[in-house]
């Protein structure tokens, strides 16, 4: 009989944990809409929250447990080593703000919930700053599945599926290597900082026309 | 031009290649291979002083932050870059 790979022992794993994964997302997701749901009620016209629930996928999971080791191959020799429970990241919420005031409410109340959780952000540009804010640990539904919280300024979000269409599909190990060479990471951080300094001066626009049309 | 994006030009001016599966710096005449993640960690005259040691007769030499203790992974490894 054929030893089973590393990967094959994983993807069995992930089918033991599909149910957890499910359940820990539903909890995430209901909670934060609830959390956030005043702030929605109450926001204008051009203001946006956009809640984004996923599971992340078998091969996808398997995937970025492998980029882990700097070889990017398993040791096939201690397959012991590795357990997807290890991933922060196998139920994942996205909440994509706009504009920045708003950011900063969700923020708050993202820490009064899940001040306990791990704080894990996003950092870029020169100087580094935080792009995003990212947060992960257990709901109360298992004690096996963590879960990510991200909260992120919209028109990054919006960049980051772009990239993520694009480069990261399980299938495209080249491209994704590709992104992560140093040369091509610099200049995507030149669009998020495009994008910061688009979201600032919009703002800015919008709170000049607030107090040239009070009222 | 970035810290990071500086050294990867020292390392491509040195010969080395980037792999862009196993994201690695690899040169085969000099059998020397630095991970991302090592490139990432360490200094300019770090990484210079380990391209000055030479040509390694015995196989390659793997300069990653990891213990890359596996023989078993060292040799699937050296497939991959060839050489």
């Amino acid at each position: 009989m054929m030893q089973r790979t590393v990967a094959d022992l994983l993807r069995e794993e992930y089918f033991l944990l599909s149910p957890d994964i499910k359940r820990v997302l539903h909890q995430l997701r209901t909670d934060v809409e609830h959390n956030l749901l005043p702030l929605a009620l109450g926001l204008k016209h051009h203001e946006r929250i956009q809640i984004e629930a996923r599971v992340k996928e078998c091969d996808s999971a398997v995937d970025a447990l492998r980029r882990r080791e700097e070889s990017r191959q398993f040791d096939e020799g201690n397959p012991g080593k590795y357990t997807l429970t290890s991933l922060p990241d196998l139920a994942g919420l996205r909440v994509l703000v706009f504009p920045n005031p708003k950011l900063d409410k969700v923020l708050e109340i993202a820490h009064a919930n899940y001040g306990d959780w791990i704080s894990d952000p996003v950092i870029g540009g020169t100087p580094p700053r935080v792009r995003a804010w990212k947060y992960h640990g257990y709901c109360s539904t298992s004690s096996k599945v963590r879960a990510e919280l991200q909260v992120v300024p919209m028109l990054t979000g919006l960049f980051w599926q772009v990239e993520h269409d694009a480069f990261y599909k399980p299938r495209d190990p080249l491209l994704r290597g590709a992104v992560n060479k140093p040369m091509v990471r610099e200049h995507a951080e030149y669009v998020y900082d495009a994008f910061e300094a688009l979201e600032k001066v919009l703002e800015q626009e919008l709170q000049k026309y607030r107090e040239q049309n009070p009222g | 031009m970035t810290d990071l994006t500086e050294k990867e030009a020292l390392l491509e001016s040195a010969g080395y290649r980037y792999h862009f599966d196993r994201m690695i710096y690899f040169n085969r005449a000099t059998r020397r291979a630095f991970s991302i993640e090592f490139v990432e960690d360490h200094s300019h005259q770090e990484i210079q002083q380990l391209m000055n040691d030479g040509p390694n007769l015995n196989g390659w030499i793997f300069h990653f932050n990891q213990d890359l203790s596996s023989d078993r992974v060292k040799r699937e490894l050296a497939i991959t870059l060839g050489g």
